[in-house]
């Protein structure tokens, strides 16, 4: 369209050129012959004029031959010379001996064709003399020929005047012509243009443009429908584009990371769950990129190839390394059915596999720890039936007694799974009601006295602080037992268990200290996992649960407390409970 | 010949950079299973050994192919051949994180400030490694320097814990010196990340910076 004709242009052309070239054509040929036809007349003219001048130099001689060649050339607006028999110059007008060469006159054309045919005319050909015709005509009675040269350049030039005008006015009509053509033309394609310009904006997505309405029935229909369809890409597309950014919002709100990659393995979207887990910089970086410039690991990339080769969704699980160290499922699938670009999704799978372990731990603890006392019992059982064991003195007592110690010990295992089970399944039963903590732990410690006698162990009380809260009076009662009782089975004799309490930042806080053998560093931070020993064979023997400590960080976790250890292999260790006081509740008692 | 060319240095990139993520996963690896005793992962990180060594034979003869099928010039020469000396350094770091797996696999458990030293010089050379490899994919001269003045950090680190292993009382003479070979196989990786930090020094400006810093 830039280079070429526009369409009403060309249009117009294919149109009025016909008309524009017969309309020249035929102006051209009758102009044609009209010259033709003048110049014959100027010539017949000519002819006639030399003849009867010559008719009337009939009879005369000497000065009145001159005078009236003289006369004739004035009249006739023309050069005049009178040639003798012999062609010699007799006469002339003043200024003919200048226009021509007598000595050639005689032997010209036309002079020779006058003797011949009493008149003759010829056109000049000579440079300068363009224009000019040159006739002769025998003077009848004599040998006299009478020459005329005539310049009837100005003659043609007044009759071609008009031609001229009328060659302007020919133009100028075509011109108007092929003016009138386009226009007409372009109101047949105005509509077209319209339509044309509203398609390219649209194509370029801006759909405000409509398309004007037309006169033309039919136009008019075509750009109705063509904005009909407008308006309704328009919606589909804001759809759409609504649809794509919820998309995004959702796929980002996501917890499992999503990565989609184009078929070059370059990346078009990541979230930013697969940006954390990852470690991937943000989007600007990572868009377009290829994803192996950013991940390294080849399980991940080898699954990605595996998909783009086999076009099937592929799943694996990848153990980085870290830190932090992770357990990744990969779930890794075509964009849609049989397109090599795709999509993949990660999911954390540390906390899960974590969580599965702990429970399968649990299970076979669990196991483990009735099995124990069960063993115990069943053993006791198979040797109280001999009737001599059971009846003899020493016999029969021991392993009586060692059913009752296992069938408690069974029992007391029981309990604290129970209470465990109980407090993570149902936070909510845990009493909340008024208790007075410093309270609690005094009688925990009247009520261990004998025990730590037994064990030759001294047992300093606490001092006499009220600690208001508000609990579960029996599990704070079961936390601070479990404590005093840890301290004085891994305290040698003739050690010392200090309970203390105070108030410290608005919160109860008590202290169980003991010169006990301590905890290593490494099984610090494990000695609150259920059933975790330090040291297997020494606990057991010991008796306890291995659920003391468990249930000691659970139910002050439930009073929205904390509890917290440090020892020294060796030295000892120091417990530390802390629960929020509850100020109102001590406000009212007190 | 240019598009299959460009295919072929993309598949170098990639392989290149699996290679890397092998070698990073099993330094990473090795020192956990030092700190964590961890005999099985130990085991894994010295299997693992052979499949980094097969990969780097498998570039090698990549990057042959590459020289004598297309004869790059110019930058793209350098490409190649700091592909191919990349590739050596990443094979002496899977070695070096194989010799750290050996010591671990023997479940000495290192005293506890070693392992907070130690633990602390692996970051700084993972990271340095791992920016190594990231410069040489961004072929960021700024990065890559970089990591040539990280190197410093380490060698100081190293010597931290060479000094504090001398003055503490040494109760146990083997667990002293695990502790030592292990830093001292730390340091000789960040020597092969400031390696490859010089090769893509190289590999972008043609600048030659060995033996400089």
């Amino acid at each position: 369209m830039n280079s070429r004709l526009s369409w009403p242009a060309r249009i117009a052309l294919l149109g009025a050129l016909p008309a524009v070239v017969t309309l020249i054509g035929m102006t051209w040929f009758v102009f044609g012959q009209s010259a033709d036809h003048a110049r014959t007349r100027l010539r017949e003219a000519t002819l006639l004029d030399v003849s009867l001048g010559s008719l009337s130099l009939r009879g005369r001689k000497g000065a009145e031959l001159a005078q009236t060649v003289d006369e004739m050339a004035t009249r006739l607006d023309a050069h005049l010379i009178l040639l003798d028999g012999a062609g010699a110059f007799e006469a002339g007008s003043k200024s003919a001996r200048s226009v021509v060469d007598l000595k050639a006159l005689s032997s010209s054309q036309e002079v020779a064709g006058a003797r011949r045919l009493d008149a003759a005319l010829r056109d000049a050909h000579s440079p300068g003399k363009h224009g000019w015709t040159y006739a002769a005509a025998k003077v009848p009675g004599s040998d006299y020929v009478l020459w005329m040269g005539r310049d009837d350049s100005g003659r043609v030039a007044a009759m071609g005047a008009p031609v001229v005008f009328t060659w302007i006015l020919v133009l100028l009509t075509c011109f108007a012509v092929l003016l009138l053509a386009k226009n007409l033309a372009r109101s047949v394609t105005a509509p077209v243009s319209a339509l044309q310009r509203v398609v390219d904006s649209v194509t370029e997505g801006d759909f405000s443009r409509r398309v004007p309405s037309s006169e033309d029935k039919q136009f008019d229909r075509l750009g109705t429908a063509f904005n009909e369809m407008t308006a309704q890409l328009e919606t589909t597309l804001r759809a759409a584009r609504e649809e794509a950014a919820q998309l995004t919002t959702v796929l980002e709100g996501l917890s499992e990371g999503v990565i989609a990659l184009d078929e070059h393995e370059h990346v078009t979207f990541v979230n930013g769950a697969a940006r954390d887990l990852l470690a991937l910089p943000a989007d600007p970086e990572i868009k377009g990129s290829p994803f192996y410039e950013y991940v390294r690991e080849p399980r991940i990339l080898g699954l990605a190839q595996a998909v783009v080769t086999t076009r099937e969704s592929q799943q694996a699980e990848v153990h980085q390394e870290g830190p932090p160290r992770r357990t990744i499922q990969i779930y890794a699938a075509p964009a849609f059915a049989g397109s090599t670009s795709l999509i993949m999704v990660f999911r954390d799978m540390s906390r899960l596999r974590r969580l599965e372990s702990m429970r399968s731990d649990f299970v076979s603890n669990v196991s483990h720890e009735l099995r124990t006392p069960l063993a115990a019992i069943a053993a006791a059982v198979e040797t109280l039936s001999d009737d001599e064991a059971r009846l003899d003195n020493e016999v029969g007592p021991r392993f009586l007694s060692m059913i009752d110690r296992n069938a408690a010990r069974l029992e007391a295992l029981l309990q604290d799974i129970l209470a465990l089970s109980r407090m993570e399944s149902r936070p909510e039963s845990l009493a909340r009601e008024p208790v007075e903590f410093g309270g609690i732990a005094r009688s925990v410690v009247e009520d261990l006295r004998g025990r730590a006698r037994r064990a030759g162990i001294e047992l300093v009380p606490p001092g006499a602080d009220r600690l208001p809260l508000l609990g579960d009076g029996p599990m704070l009662y079961r936390v601070v037992e479990n404590l005093i009782v840890n301290a004085i089975t891994y305290t040698p004799e003739g050690g010392r268990v200090e309970v203390k309490t105070e108030v410290e930042a608005n919160a109860a806080v008590l202290r169980v200290c003991d010169t006990g053998v301590g905890i290593p560093h490494a099984s610090l931070g494990r000695i609150f996992e259920r059933f975790y020993r330090v040291d297997k064979a020494r606990s057991r023997g010991a008796g306890g649960t291995g659920l003391g400590l468990a249930i000691v960080k659970h139910v002050t976790g439930l009073h929205g407390g904390s509890v917290e250890v440090v020892s020294e292999v060796g030295q000892g260790s120091t417990f530390t409970v802390r629960i929020p006081l509850a100020d109102r509740v001590s406000q009212e008692s007190s | 010949m240019n598009k299959h060319f460009r295919r072929e240095l993309e598949q170098l990139t990639r392989d290149i950079l699996v290679m890397g993520g092998l070698a990073e996963t099993a330094v990473s690896r090795a020192v956990r299973s030092y700190l964590e005793t961890d005999a099985a992962a130990a085991e894994s990180v010295i299997e693992g050994d052979a499949e980094l060594n097969a990969m780097e034979l498998r570039i090698e003869e990549e990057v042959l192919k590459i020289l004598s099928l297309y004869a790059p010039t110019a930058r793209d020469l350098r490409y190649v051949v700091g592909v191919f000396k990349i590739t050596n350094d990443l094979e002496r770091v899977g070695d070096l994180a194989a010799n750290i797996a050996e010591r671990a696999k023997l479940g000495v458990e290192a005293s506890p400030e070693a392992q907070r030293d130690i633990a602390d010089m692996a970051k700084t050379v993972l990271r340095m490694f791992r920016e190594s490899l990231d410069s040489f994919v961004k072929e960021d001269r700024a990065r890559a320097e970089q990591v040539l003045d990280t190197d410093d950090q380490v060698d100081s680190k190293l010597s931290k814990i060479y000094d504090a292993e001398r003055k503490r009382d040494a109760g146990n003479i083997t667990e002293t010196l695990r502790a030592l070979s292990v830093a001292k196989h730390l340091e000789r990786i960040a020597d092969h990340a400031t390696n490859i930090a010089e090769d893509v020094i190289y590999m972008v400006s043609g600048d030659v910076v060995k033996h400089q810093y």
